[in-house]
């Protein structure tokens, strides 16, 4: 292990390896502070140029573009009062009111110092476990396989914001799409309209991501025309280092990092959930709730600790698994299969390199977001000010080319646009997007593994429930989506009880 | 209530009728026995089945009332970019990426300006635009021809 950090940091330090890091995290810092966009966008529109990159840095530039859009993301919230990514939605709350005071470096710093906090240790952590869980995975057979791809599909539904019927139909849809193409086990053609060879190497996931995320996004900006407001007044001082209030909130903030690194790890949840748990935990636990809600510090250090603490969590199921821990691990496995490497408990035995490159990246960039944050903290409100008109335009031709780029055709493209009405769509109707997308990245192992599983043995389907393993998988599954149908049910009787109450 | 109730049954329809399709399409695969394999139709008839109970629950209880998702002049304002998506790809097969790239850059810029900088000059707009799609056109050639290698449309009139 220690040759291959050796030769990892090797290439790390290499004038490419430094440019993709540095380049990587300063880009998902400006994508993620401008509302609406997001690292994401940027990822996807780079998955087709995977392709033509060396894996490793390909891995480099990814996550420092994650760990980057991560970190942005607070600045939006506390400076326009507009969350740059999802995952700051709840530093807004108490970020926003400290520029309103006018003193926005203090949550600015606060929010930088706890991204920081959050994202080294949980990285750090996910290194470790990951060698741990892949070696006792690689242990397990098609049951578990498949026992586990149905858990995680099933955890993103019933975990999901929304109406869970809704997710479950974009589940069933996705089911339906990746069935598309040729058969894994029997090799043969399916669903092919007409003997159409176009869908025989069925419908990439590239595509159906431009098509979904970046198309849609810019289509709906200009169909909205929400203007961001002025950021043009703002002005910010140099970073303070937040000793005094990491210090008084140090309990709060190592549950906000347990919580971030807990949530993570759950198929499907990662940072908008585990910044949302960590605030409404440490508000319910504070002693004095008056001062929420109007500037109080733990809001924004809870937020910003659990949503960065929550990057490592989500690399241990997708690492030692195979599983993607959210939407941007959905993409590292796309530009993983793009190399024709496989996300299985494997990687890390068969390509220890790409998955150390990961890591030390990860770390890597981690570092170089907080030098820029809190040596660049001044240079915020200009990142808001960047023109949109010439940023939208260039993701526009990045989606289209790489629509293009993912198949080396036109019916690649031609899946892309129909993707963008389907993303369209699946908003109007409230269908959440990442259960769709899980659902299709996960079936072809699903549909692999279930079917080699009823193959291989004598009693068909009840293997699935004699390995213990697998069946607590299913079970798992199963309870966490009933979870997610009883749930708003017992939310609901709960509120009308304590509206009676209130009444008497 | 109304809005939502309606879009919600539509989509119960919708999902009712696609899955109903499917299980059609299905079942007209031909099937290779395998000793022990469930065989090729068992998950797109899964995928069926979710849509079909999801559809019949969205119509039987659809959710509550929700904001409208775009008015009539956002659908158009969307259309619009759709509209110019389409292009893209008919200028990629007509006169290629080298030609197509430059006129959809600013076709997007020149749309997003009339947004972002509604108080400026059409003409201003015009050549501010221009100018970009030159400039980022050629950076965007660089970067995919000549640094990535990549293959990319010539276009049926130049190819």
């Amino acid at each position: 292990m220690g040759d291959i950090i050796i030769q990892v940091l090797q290439e790390c330090f290499t004038f490419p390896g430094l440019l993709f890091i540095i380049a990587g995290a300063l880009a998902g810092v400006i994508l993620g502070a401008i509302p609406g966009l997001g690292s994401s966008t940027l990822l996807v529109v780079l998955l087709p140029i995977a392709y033509k990159m060396d894996v490793n840095m390909c891995m480099a530039l990814f996550i420092s573009i994650v760990i980057g859009g991560m970190s942005g993301g607070c600045i939006g919230s506390i400076l326009l009062g507009i969350p740059g990514t999802a995952s700051s939605m709840t530093t807004v709350t108490d970020g926003y009111e400290f520029t309103k005071q006018g003193d926005p470096v203090r949550a600015l710093s606060a929010a930088v110092t706890s991204n920081f906090l959050g994202t080294i240790p949980s990285v750090l952590i996910a290194t470790v476990a990951c060698n741990f869980i892949a070696r006792w995975a690689v242990t397990l057979g098609s049951w578990e396989y498949a026992a586990l791809c149905y858990c995680a599909i099933l955890m993103v539904v019933g975990l999901s914001k929304g109406n869970l019927a809704k997710n479950l139909l974009g589940v069933g849809l996705a089911i339906f799409l990746a069935t598309i193409g040729t058969d894994p086990i029997t090799a043969r053609g399916r669903f092919l309209f007409g003997g159409n060879v176009a869908f025989l190497g069925g419908l990439n996931i590239i595509n159906i991501m431009l098509g979904l995320f970046a198309s849609k996004i810019i289509m709906l900006e200009y169909a909205r025309h929400e203007k961001a407001k002025s950021s043009e007044k703002i002005k910010v001082g140099r970073y303070r280092f937040p000793g005094k209030d990491l210090a008084h909130n140090f309990v709060g903030f190592i549950r906000s990092w347990f919580m971030g690194l807990f949530i993570g790890f759950l198929p499907g949840l990662g940072g908008p959930v585990a910044s949302i748990m960590a605030y409404s935990t440490e508000n319910i636990l504070a002693k004095d709730k008056s001062t929420w809600g109007h500037g109080e510090i733990m809001g924004v250090i809870a937020s910003e600790t659990a949503n960065n603490a929550a990057i490592g969590g989500a690399l241990i199921p997708l690492i030692a698994l195979g599983i993607p821990g959210d939407a941007s691990c959905v993409q590292f496995i796309t530009a993983l299969g793009s190399k024709g490497i496989t996300a299985s408990p494997m990687l890390i035995r068969e390509n220890p390199v790409v998955v150390y490159t990961i890591f030390i990246a990860a770390l890597l960039a981690g570092i170089v977001v907080f030098l820029y944050e809190t040596i660049g903290m001044p240079t915020f409100p200009a990142l808001l000010k960047i023109p949109y008109h010439y940023l939208y335009s260039i993701i526009v031709i990045l989606a289209l080319t790489g629509g293009y780029m993912a198949t080396m055709s036109f019916f690649g493209l031609f899946v892309t646009l129909i993707s963008c009405i389907l993303g369209v769509l699946m908003d109007m109707f409230g269908i959440s997007s990442l259960p769709f997308l899980m659902a299709f990245i996960l079936t072809p192992q699903l549909e692999m593994y279930t079917r080699r599983g009823f193959a291989g043995s004598a009693t068909g389907w009840m293997d699935f429930f004699t390995r213990p393993i697998s069946c607590i998988f299913i079970v798992a599954g199963t309870l966490v989506l009933l979870y997610g149908l009883i749930s708003p049910v017992i939310k609901k009787r709960r509120a009308a009880a304590k509206e009676n109450a209130a009444g008497e | 209530m109304k809005i939502q109730n309606q879009k919600d049954r539509i989509l119960g329809i919708a999902s009712v009728l696609i899955s109903l399709w499917i299980v059609m399409q299905t079942m007209a695969l031909q099937v290779v026995e395998k000793r022990g394999d469930p065989g090729s139709r068992l998950f797109p008839l899964i995928g069926a089945a979710i849509m079909l109970i999801c559809g019949l629950a969205l119509i039987i209880k659809p959710g509550k009332e929700s904001k409208q998702f775009l008015t009539k002049e956002q659908w158009k304002s969307a259309g619009i970019i759709f509209g110019v998506y389409c292009l893209c790809v008919i200028l990629f097969w007509l006169v290629g990426f080298m030609i197509a790239v430059p006129v959809v850059l600013f076709i997007i810029t020149l749309l997003f300006q009339g947004q972002s900088r509604p108080d400026d000059p059409m003409k201003k707009r015009v050549i501010r635009s221009l100018i970009y799609a030159v400039i980022a056109g050629a950076a965007i050639y660089v970067i995919y021809v000549i640094g990535l290698q990549a293959d990319l449309p010539t276009g049926l009139l130049f190819g």
